[in-house]
């Protein structure tokens, strides 16, 4: 029988939530929002800020050190300059925030070093049923335009959720959300560039309808995936993936083509030690196996290995044996115990 | 007679797992088993499973041999660990006291069906927990380290 190691599935997920830093998240992103949304002229445009990316989809890992905010500009025309819009929001958070503002080529990014975490305001106008961002900006402040649709996401990630269960007669044990977050920690620990968590995402998200997935454990979840991920990624070196939030868009990433080739090898490798420990009969060697595939945490005080081995293994993989000790009994005491 | 005293060694998830119970139980005890092995003399509690008793009131919580076999054998294919067993029982009490006269009495009456010690984990309405163990119908000394993660 094949080692599934649920317990040590569900601790290994645990060891990557963000932990105390959803709450700084949310702290961080309703004091940005609260600064943007007092602002008169902001106002005029019908600032209505909007918190987006991996933390709002559930899918972030520890440690966050990024927030995304989306100013979403309601009034705003064709005629809005978003170099001049992104002047005056970084004057203004910079009034609340002084010395943590920075503008950047198309958002306003605020630290926040208390909390170790910066949120980026990304300014957006309305287009149709949807949003554009500032692709380009030049030096008059004229900018091309990009459609986005980051609230999509948010709603294909809870429908996915929903969709692909762990257990078909537990609408909770939804399978989806956890195995993005144990890709984006094996793209962590197996992929040197630390951008791009959100190709991978979206990589996962293809795995799981183009192949309709159905298994019954995580490991087989996760091993599915990451061979579809290393299996499809050579292809879509020139184009990226389809954006499954824009029709006949794609993702675009700042790697070049070498970075996506390498990265496409890397997961190979991952995909291989991932069936390698999903046969694997022995509990023990399994379990170390999933332990060098999920790596440890990153940016964490102290980097601690993300999957736990079982309380039986030895760091090598054989299995502890003790003369003194005894199994726990197979039997409940007969009759009723009342305790009062 | 001297009985000798028995290490609890007693792993972080059981005493989260117990006082999450407790806050969910509100005002009624709940409570289950305690899921380990025995080592070198210890007790090791390594996880604490609930057993619903339909008939648990403010000031009591029984365990049905049925109910507690059923949830036994199910955590053990779930934990899928070779160690695992029944190793004793917990409950909780809603007012701030600990092991009462009847809980000594029922893990002492539990415990003559086992070569080896039983653990009973009492949880307190102030959050602490109070451990006793019973050999062989007999209420033992007992020293308790805790662990704090896996």
């Amino acid at each position: 029988m094949m080692a599934t190691l649920a317990t040590q599935f569900r601790e290994a997920l645990s060891a990557i939530e963000p932990g105390d830093d959803a709450k700084h998240a949310q702290d961080a992103h309703k004091q940005v929002s609260k600064v943007l949304e007092a602002d008169e002229k902001l106002r005029k445009l019908g600032v209505a800020p909007l918190l987006i990316g991996s933390y709002k989809r559930h899918v972030s890992i520890r440690r966050v050190k990024d927030v995304d905010v989306f100013a979403r500009l309601t009034e705003a025309d064709s005629s809005l300059r978003p170099g001049a819009i992104l002047d005056h929001v970084t004057e203004v958070l910079d009034k609340a925030f002084p010395g943590c503002v920075e503008r950047q080529h198309r958002s306003v990014k605020v630290d926040f070093p208390d909390y170790d975490l910066s949120v980026d305001v990304v300014i957006a106008r309305p287009c149709g049923d949807h949003w554009e961002i500032p692709q380009k900006i030049e030096a008059d402040g004229r900018a091309s335009w990009v459609e986005t649709n980051p609230t999509k996401m948010t709603e294909l990630t809870t429908e996915a959720n929903k969709q692909f269960l762990l257990y078909d007669d537990d609408e909770d044990s939804g399978v989806y959300v956890p195995v993005v977050k144990l890709v984006r920690q094996v793209r962590r620990t197996w992929v040197d560039d630390q951008r791009g968590g959100y190709y991978f995402e979206v990589l996962t998200y293809h795995a799981f309808q183009d192949k309709q997935l159905n298994e019954k454990t995580i490991a087989a979840y996760l091993t599915l995936v990451l061979r579809w991920i290393a299996d499809t990624l050579p292809e879509l070196v020139d184009d990226g993936p389809a954006d499954p939030t824009l029709p006949d868009k794609t993702i675009k990433t700042k790697a070049t083509v070498d970075q996506i080739k390498a990265a496409a090898d890397r997961f190979a490798e991952a995909a291989e030690l991932a069936e390698e420990a999903l046969a694997e009969e022995d509990s023990c060697r399994a379990a170390v196996m999933w332990r060098n595939l999920l790596g440890v945490t990153k940016n964490t005080e102290q980097s601690e290995y993300v999957f736990p081995l079982p309380d039986y293994c030895n760091a090598d993989g054989t299995t502890k044996y003790s003369s003194t000790l005894m199994k726990g009994a197979p039997a409940v005491p007969a009759g009723r115990g009342r305790y009062a | 007679m001297t009985l000798p005293h028995v290490g609890v060694i007693l792993h972080a998830e059981v005493s989260s797992s117990i006082t999450a119970a407790a806050a969910a139980a509100n005002e009624v005890e709940t409570g289950g088993l305690l899921l380990g092995w025995w080592e070198a003399g210890n007790i090791v509690a390594r996880y604490a499973i609930e057993v619903a008793d339909p008939d648990a009131t403010t000031s009591s919580w029984t365990r049905d041999e049925e109910r507690a076999q059923q949830a036994l054998e199910g955590a053990l294919f779930d934990l899928s660990h070779p160690w695992l067993g029944y190793i004793g029982d917990w409950h909780t009490h809603p007012a701030r006291c600990g092991p009462s006269n009847q809980d000594e009495d029922s893990i002492r009456q539990a415990s003559r069906g086992y070569e080896q010690p039983l653990l009973l984990l009492v949880h307190r309405a102030d959050d602490q927990i109070e451990a006793r163990v019973a050999h062989q119908g007999y209420i033992r000394t007992l020293t308790l380290h805790q662990f704090l993660a896996n």
